[in-house]
């Protein structure tokens, strides 16, 4: 492993009682995308202000390529940040905008105007130099935040949620954008979210955050597929939790009421230890022609949502609410409220939790 | 050693490593805000104090005076009389102010625009012209007083009307001209709080109109009209033009305070008026802070701004209200204007222009006047500044919060503090050459300031800094606090933003302070009457001086000339914001 560009070590924070950030460790690559992700006073967004230099931690260090960076000025550590209010100056043109932090470096003017066009170019918003914020949209203005913040040419950016004031559209385009410039220019790129969906589309690696802890740190697909608690579990798309027992560890067989349902992961549980099973709604299939007749569970059917691309059923099983999703092309209209349906739970998709009914996340 | 193993040591002391000098900075400008206000507002109090609670030859006689002064019913009097033709007039204003402001609101009466302006326009007028005014209406040759120079009684009979203008009444009268565009001011703000959506569910559930008043307006306006009595009392109790002007032997403490000084030399008692003039301005003062400290915001960002409906019989009854009282008011300031240019009001009218001379009247005439403009763009100009770098030091600056606290909270104590007061307060605290503490005996570095323009300004200054001082920290409230922390990771210094963003920002609101200085600083006499020395005397001194020794026509041209320089100067605000406003048009508007 090469030296990490960024290095957490212990990180604590306070404010007056409340723990804020609780020992947080982390290591960054140089080039990597990083999202803190989670839900709000979670501490994300402390931990980015510390990382920024707006905020002093209460204890721990910060070491930027090995050098100790924990109390120094935003100023010293070469960053650059975007707000998710843009805080774009309003009085000032794009152009001044951008400008901004180079103005003070005593660059050459032709130099300034130079860096301004290409980062213009580099955002797509070729044009609009002599342009004032409030005539631009929401959309263009978060790019022109991100060119001001780009200018300088810091080598750590740090986004405090700056997609989460835009609409859903044109949210979904800047993702791909932002994740395009970033890989790009190749700057080592901190982002904040509590939007599940960025985090998976956008990062190399999603730190999920739970109450000043980090709950998971991994790929997108390991925290999708892998989720290391029902929290970042249910954090991170939707869960459906079945409570089980554990029926023959050594032959991976759990039991659901009466019906046994075999895994293919391995039980750290002895017999009769009761266990908490999850799995995703899009991996349960709705059985049609009596195939497979093995891991079926009856679920009754509460309602059934036309969703477009698909239906969503909300099922009852036992006290649980569960949901699964069935192409359009099933006969969805013979599934009625009220009727019981077979559903297949593959082996290879069930997770299984400890059973602990306080730590499980309740859904609204 | 090298400068740079230096420069860690000092960080590492410091406990910080950025641009030491931009925190030192940051540092040195929160110690100085605190310095100033503290020089400028806090440390004088404490002679005044103590000189309330010593004798003539500075022995300590603890609360003797205060003792003296309630056994004394010449003295006494002044008290309950200040309290009662407060009370009383407050009741007044505001009742009349509150129609005037729901008739603007809450009806569709034509020319509400003009009413409006109207309404505003004696904010212009030193409270002394409207006592001159009255004086020439109703004084003992006043035109109504003389039934119009005999003319009524020869026409239809009428031998005239005599209020009894000097005492109790005059000062009612002229107080009320004097606080009534004031409350209508604060009324009309509270009163377009409404939210339409409340008015609509109160029709639809069928409520009387007098149940909708109860329920739905007066709680939309219980802050507005709770802020406007207190204004109201704390102006008409420390006001000290009009009763000088019309109070004739109904002695009220503003004007106890000056008779005490100026009349007797009595310094002493002098101090013990002023404290107990200063009680109940920062009660009235309290209570209305702890009353708004329970108001969240009435108006959400979902408020439908209400639209009153025509309405015949109302709208004809508020604008019968309107003008009425509009009509009053302009008589007041339309006699001093024509007193001002006939020969002798009301016996000879034929225009003339010599009461302009004022060569051959005592006072100061050109000389008080410029020095007046001059005292007032000092005041403008170094008030503004100092105002809104005190405003930003304290709200966007981060080190030594507790001292920046402190620093708010001297803010607001201004407002309390009568001009009488700060006058008063500043003579003791700047005219000695020594300050005696016991045995102790200090050198007093501010004495150079004493009997020069500077220490009018800073009076001034202090005298109306509380509301200039909410002018500009509700303008920086509203700027993004984020602009300092993107600077701060640009590497910009804070004063560069400063200059660059947050002045520019924040121009319309710095135009206002800068006029609300100036046209204060014309009219105001309360404040300076101490203060002013006989080589820098001022015109609105003169106006008191000159009505003092009957030159009435005289004090009214000078009024007219400080009425016209305070419009004059507004006229130029509104071009200059115009200006502004069509150059930010660009950049406020889409």
């Amino acid at each position: 492993m090469p030296e990490p560009y960024l290095e957490i070590q212990s990180l604590t924070k306070k404010f007056d009682q409340t723990l804020a950030l609780d020992e947080i460790s982390l290591e960054i690559q140089e080039g990597e995308f990083v999202f803190l992700l989670g839900p709000s006073g979670c501490g994300k967004t402390t931990l980015l202000r510390i990382v920024a230099g707006l905020e002093a931690p209460t204890k721990g260090r910060i070491l930027q390529k090995g050098r100790e960076i924990t109390h120094l000025s935003p100023a010293k550590r070469n960053i650059g940040i975007v707000f998710q209010s843009y805080a774009l100056f309003p009085n000032l043109t794009v152009f001044q905008n951008i400008a901004y932090g180079l103005e003070n470096r005593k660059i050459p003017r032709p130099q300034i105007q130079r860096r301004v066009d290409e980062l213009l170019a580099l955002v797509g918003l070729e044009g609009y130099q002599e342009r004032y914020p409030a005539q631009l949209s929401g959309g263009q203005q978060q790019r022109v935040a991100l060119a001001r913040a780009l200018a300088i040419s810091p080598s750590l950016l740090l986004l405090d949620e700056p997609l989460s004031a835009l609409d859903a559209r044109v949210r979904a385009n800047l993702r791909i954008e932002v994740a395009r410039l970033q890989r790009q220019l190749g700057v080592t790129t901190l982002m904040v979210s509590h939007d599940q969906e960025e985090a998976l589309t956008m990062a190399d690696r999603v730190v999920v955050m739970e109450q000043g802890r980090i709950a998971q740190i991994g790929t997108p697909e390991e925290i999708y597929h892998y989720p290391a608690t029902p929290f970042v579990a249910d954090f991170v798309g939707l869960m459906n939790f079945i409570p089980a027992v554990i029926q023959a560890p050594e032959l991976k067989r759990v039991r659901v009421d009466q019906t046994e349902f075999t895994l293919q992961q391995e039980i750290p549980y002895p017999a009769g230890h009761k266990v908490t099973l999850a799995i995703r709604p899009e991996k349960m299939v709705v059985v049609e022609n009596g195939q497979p007749n093995e891991n079926i569970l009856r679920a009754q059917v509460q309602d059934v949502e036309f969703i477009g691309a698909f239906y969503r059923l909300h099922l009852y099983f036992g006290g649980e609410r569960l949901i699964a999703y069935m192409p359009p092309h099933r006969q969805a209209k013979s599934i009625r409220a009220g009727s019981e349906i077979p559903l297949y739970l593959p082996p290879d998709h069930i997770r299984i939790y400890p059973s602990n009914p306080g730590a499980l996340p309740t859904r609204p | 050693m090298t400068l740079s193993t230096w420069r860690q040591r000092l960080d590492r002391v410091l406990g910080f490593d950025v641009a030491v000098s931009e925190e030192l900075l940051k540092r040195l400008l929160v110690v100085l805000t605190v310095c100033w206000l503290l020089l400028g507002v806090i440390l004088p109090l404490f002679p005044l104090i103590l000189r309330s609670l010593s004798d003539q030859n500075g022995h300590w006689v603890g609360f003797a005076n205060y003792w003296r002064y309630f056994n004394t019913p010449a003295l006494s009097i002044s008290f309950f009389n200040s309290l009662k033709v407060s009370l009383v007039t407050t009741l007044l204003a505001v009742t009349l102010a509150f129609g005037y402001a729901y008739a603007l609101t809450r009806t569709q009466m034509p020319a509400k625009r003009l009413f409006l302006v109207a309404a505003m326009l004696p904010l212009y007028v030193p409270p002394l012209a409207h006592a001159i005014g009255l004086v020439y209406l109703f004084g003992r040759k006043g035109l109504i007083t003389n039934g119009f120079g005999g003319w009524f009684e020869k026409t239809i009979g009428w031998q005239g009307w005599d209020i009894h203008l000097y005492g109790f009444n005059g000062i009612l009268l002229g107080e009320l001209l004097y606080v009534f565009p004031q409350a209508v001011m604060i009324l009309l703000v509270a009163a377009s709080l409404a939210d339409a959506r409340l008015y609509e569910a109160s029709l639809s559930l069928q409520a009387p109109p007098w149940r909708t008043f109860l329920t739905v307006t007066l709680p939309s306006m219980k802050y507005g009209l709770a802020s406007s009595i207190f204004v109201t009392f704390t102006l008409v109790l420390t006001d000290f033009g009009v009763p000088k002007v019309v109070g004739g032997n109904y002695n009220v403490m503003a004007t106890d305070i000056y008779k005490q000084v100026i009349g007797q030399q009595n310094f002493e008692m002098g101090a013990t008026v002023s404290v107990l003039l200063l009680l109940p301005t920062a009660i009235a003062f309290l209570i209305d802070r702890l009353i708004q400290r329970h108001q969240s915001a009435t108006l959400t960002a979902r408020a439908v701004p209400y639209q009153p409906k025509p309405h015949f019989w109302a709208d004809r009854i508020a604008f019968g209200y309107c003008f009425v009282i509009i009509l009053a008011v302009f008589s007041v300031i339309a006699t001093v204007f024509l007193a001002s240019v006939v020969e002798l009001w009301p016996y000879k009218l034929n225009l003339t222009l010599k009461h302009f001379d004022f060569s051959r009247v005592g006072g100061g005439g050109y000389g008080a006047f410029w020095n007046s403009v001059r005292m007032s763009f000092y005041s403008a100009v170094f008030g503004t500044a100092i105002t809104f770098l005190s405003a930003y030091v304290i709200e966007k600056l981060k080190p030594l919060k507790s001292l920046r606290n402190a620093a708010y909270f001297f803010s607001m104590i201004p407002v309390a503090l009568p001009g009488m007061v700060i006058g008063l307060a500043y003579i003791f605290f700047f005219n000695p050459l020594e300050w005696k503490f016991g045995a102790f005996v200090l050198p007093n570095p501010f004495n150079f300031v004493y009997n020069t323009m500077a220490i009018l300004v800073l009076a001034n200054i202090v005298h109306f800094y509380t509301v200039s001082f909410m002018t500009a920290t509700t303008a920086l409230k509203q700027l993004d606090n984020e602009f300092e922390l993107i600077s701060e990771s640009l590497g910009v210094p804070f004063y560069r933003t400063f200059w660059k963003v947050t002045v520019p920002l924040s121009l319309p609101a710095v135009l206002e302070m800068a006029m609300y200085y100036f046209v204060n600083a014309m009219v105001t006499v309360s404040a300076v009457i101490f203060l002013y020395s006989p080589r820098l005397k001022l015109a609105s001194v003169a106006i008191v001086n000159m009505d003092d020794a009957g030159d009435t026509a005289a004090a009214a041209a000078m009024s007219v000339l400080v009425i016209l320089t305070s419009v004059g100067v507004r006229l130029l605000y509104d071009l200059a914001t115009n200006g502004i406003a069509r150059r930010a048009s660009s950049w406020r508007k889409r």
